[in-house]
């Protein structure tokens, strides 16, 4: 067993990890970057759908590597794949759709606003408020390259203007925005962080419109991948290492992080020392690394004095409705012309805070409107499922050609809050192995009745924005609600000041373990109501100049 | 298994990949011929000029490979099963059916009608309409869309989401100023 040093590693190379990577490596510290997926490159990144979208190119197939879920108290838990992020350098930043929202400042403190807590809910306030987080979005969207425009979301308080002007929006942004603010909503242009104009040595956007699931083969995504950890990598002092499993968490007799333990492409075992330790494997498999790396000093798991270590675990609230419109018609009120343009480009956060219709939880969270994504499989999976299956043939293959040449369905997909609470957690199976011999997480989920309730009441409203469109729909379809966005996933370690009630103090350093800091989703006590990647970034920029500014003291 | 498919290998967005040569006696080998007939019958029918297509040999494709290497053995069961149920039915092979015959067989798989040891026949039919939904409008490189007919019919490009007839680069109209 080889043993090595650096001052600083970093477990995973996503949103969580590449800007810590970034910042410390560049104030001088040597950084090693472990990645349990491929360093993939832009070469690597076609549109082949079955093969990006519908194997393992992100995410390992459940034989190998499984989650087991159990939905809603069930007894047996299934294997499946859910609840995997992304496996490769750069994390689900590679394959996310980019929509670049900030936290609103009722994210913040939502115990303290529903008067102290709901019943059967263990939702917390952040122990830091969004002015400290502020200047680090500003960062953040500087770093990646994110475009949109100030001032025209009234929900959002001053702001510095984005890096790059908006993308250039699908023609029926327009009927978007006729019908939401007919019914007195604001609609705003969707931040994105895709690039609208060269930025940096990299391209602007063409517009090929496979963006969410896909790898960006022109760089023009702002994932980290193409964005900070080039940045990082320059520094000459932050080393990428790819297929590198980490398997413990290693600690000195004091409780002291001392680095970690991992097995190479080659399963090969590698000790690696350093004087900080970042974990940033996503909220769910940094829980699991944080139990798996159980030891005489901390019998219940690392960094879990207070038991909290894969508990509250949140997810994203998700809502859908559909509508679809006739082509002929839309291009006889909207002209032909960039009818082909895939990004409609329009938000709204009226329903961010509710305060009509009497609900318990009055925080609702983002509306997105969107074209159906282009994929032709899934196109012809979901009409056959539509149907129940029954759909098949010549009537299939009509419908299939029906979609693509007549029809343009535009949609709204909702981020809404997911009420922590004691019945959605995650913790290592006591039977399911993976391919290593490890334990799999087993993640549990039960959906608290009021963020149902509530993702319910705001589906409705936002089909009443699809129903006033004009021309009209020819049907508008609520396709589900109150289900999870599994890939959006927070909560496991939260930080807070009391460290009987959270595992990491509010610089996300564990209370328990001095030198180890998580800067994945799992530090966020709350979901909030937007896909929570650039508040990631900012946080993980937040935390590493905590850090650098102790290694510069010498207190780290 | 079919040899020369090598994933991911060479595929670069916007350039046609090679075509391989697939020799159709090796579709199901296997099993007789006339189950593979029941097979390839059954996929027709899902959907039209699938099997013209390629379908069977993407399908050959990826029932060795995950995360469909389990269903191998699900494909040669229902292979039996379709011409046990024409026979009940009609008398006949399933592949000798009109194809009204041959849908209201595959309706009774459709609606899990029937029945047998570790045969789930809802499962079946619906890993049956995924993968040749997939084959037709798949990448060609793994043997179905060939000659990217499905994409044709369709009027979709590897290279976009949908044709490029209109697209401009110019500014935005002064309708959307956003």
């Amino acid at each position: 067993m080889a043993t090595e040093h650096c001052d600083v590693v970093v477990i995973g190379s996503g949103a969580g990890g590449a800007p810590t990577a970034m910042m410390l490596a560049e104030a001088g510290a040597r950084v090693v970057v472990l990645e349990k997926g491929p360093y993939y490159t832009t070469r690597d990144f076609t549109h082949d759908e079955v093969a990006i979208c519908r194997r393992n190119f992100f995410v390992p197939h459940a034989d190998d590597d499984p989650h087991m879920l159990r939905k809603n108290g069930a007894a047996e838990a299934e294997r499946t794949r859910e609840g995997h992020t992304s496996q490769c350098v750069g994390g689900a930043t590679v394959h996310m759709s980019g929509f670049t929202y900030r936290l609103h400042d009722s994210d913040f403190r939502l115990a303290s606003l529903l008067g102290g807590g709901l019943q059967g809910s263990t939702v917390a306030d952040w122990p830091m408020t969004l002015a400290e987080l502020w200047p680090y979005y500003d960062l953040a969207e500087t770093l990646l390259g994110v475009s949109g425009i100030a001032g025209i979301n009234p929900f959002e308080g001053p702001r510095r203007p984005f890096p790059l002007q908006p993308l250039r929006p699908h023609p029926t942004a327009l009927m978007v925005d006729e019908a939401a603010k007919s019914l007195g909503f604001h609609p705003f242009p969707t931040p994105r962080a895709i690039l609208s104009r060269a930025y940096g040595t990299r391209p602007p956007c063409n517009y090929c419109g496979l963006c969410g699931e896909y790898g960006c083969e022109n760089g023009s995504k702002s994932s980290v991948l193409a964005s900070i950890l080039p940045r990082a990598e320059a520094s000459g002092r932050c080393e990428i290492r790819p297929r590198a499993f980490v398997t413990r968490i290693t600690v000195d007799e004091d409780g002291r992080a001392t680095g970690v333990e991992y097995l190479d492409s080659n399963e090969e075992l590698h000790t690696l020392r350093a004087r900080v330790v970042v974990l940033a494997a996503s909220a769910i498999e940094s829980a699991r690394l944080l139990l798996l790396s159980a030891n005489g000093l901390f019998p219940a798991g690392l960094a879990n004095s207070s038991g909290l270590v894969g508990k509250n675990l949140t997810f994203s609230n998700f809502g859908k409705a559909t509508a679809i419109f006739e082509r002929k018609d839309l291009i006889a009120k909207l002209g032909a012309e960039d009818m082909e343009l895939p990004f409609l480009q329009r938000s709204v956060q009226d329903d961010y805070w509710m305060t009509q219709g009497g609900l318990s939880l009055p925080k609702g969270g983002t509306y997105n409107f969107l074209l159906h994504h282009p994929n032709p499989i899934n196109a012809g999976i979901r009409l056959a499922m539509d149907s129940d299956w029954s759909l098949s043939g010549q009537p299939l293959k009509d419908r299939l050609v029906k979609y693509f040449r007549d029809e343009l369905w535009v949609e709204f997909e909702i981020f809404g809050e997911f009420l922590p609470s004691d019945k959605t957690y995650v913790e290592l199976d006591p039977t399911v192995k993976d391919r290593w011999g490890l334990p799999a997480a087993r993640i549990n989920v039960t959906h608290h009745p009021a963020d149902v309730q509530t993702n319910t009441a705001m589906v409705q409203r936002g089909m009443q924005i699809l129903a006033a469109m004009t021309p009209k729909a020819t049907s508008v379809t609520p396709w589900t609600w109150g289900s999870t966005t599994f890939h959006l996933q927070h909560g496991t370690c939260r930080f807070g000041t009391d460290p009987s009630r959270s595992v990491l103090n509010r610089f996300c350093e564990a209370h328990d373990v001095p030198g180890l800091f998580v800067t994945d989703g799992s530090f966020m006590p709350t979901s909030g109501g937007v896909p929570a990647t650039p508040t990631i970034v900012a946080n993980s920029l937040r935390v590493a100049s905590h850090i650098r500014d102790r290694m510069t003291r010498r207190e780290l | 298994m079919l040899t020369g498919l090598a994933v991911g290998a060479g595929a670069v967005v916007c350039r046609k990949a090679a075509l391989p040569e697939l020799e159709p006696e090796r579709w199901f080998s296997h099993i007789p011929a006339d189950r593979q007939r029941a097979l390839e019958a059954a996929v027709e029918r899902v959907l039209p000029g699938a099997v013209a297509a390629g379908a069977m040999a993407y399908i050959t494709y990826w029932l060795a490979r995950p995360p469909y290497i389990g269903s191998q053995k699900e494909f040669d069961t229902a292979a039996l099963i379709l011409n046990r149920e024409a026979q009940k039915r009609y008398r006949k092979l399933f592949s000798d059916l009109a194809g009204a015959e041959q849908d209201a067989v595959l309706r009774a798989f459709q609606v899990g009608e029937i029945k047998g040891k570790h045969f789930d026949s809802q499962g079946f039919w619906q890993r049956l309409m995924t993968l040749t939904l997939e084959s037709f409008l798949a990448e060609p490189k793994y043997g179905g869309n060939r000659n990217e007919v499905g994409w044709q019919l369709i009027g979709w490009h590897r290279c976009h989401f949908a044709p490029r007839r209109t697209l401009s680069l110019s500014p935005p109209r002064p309708k959307l100023p956003y």
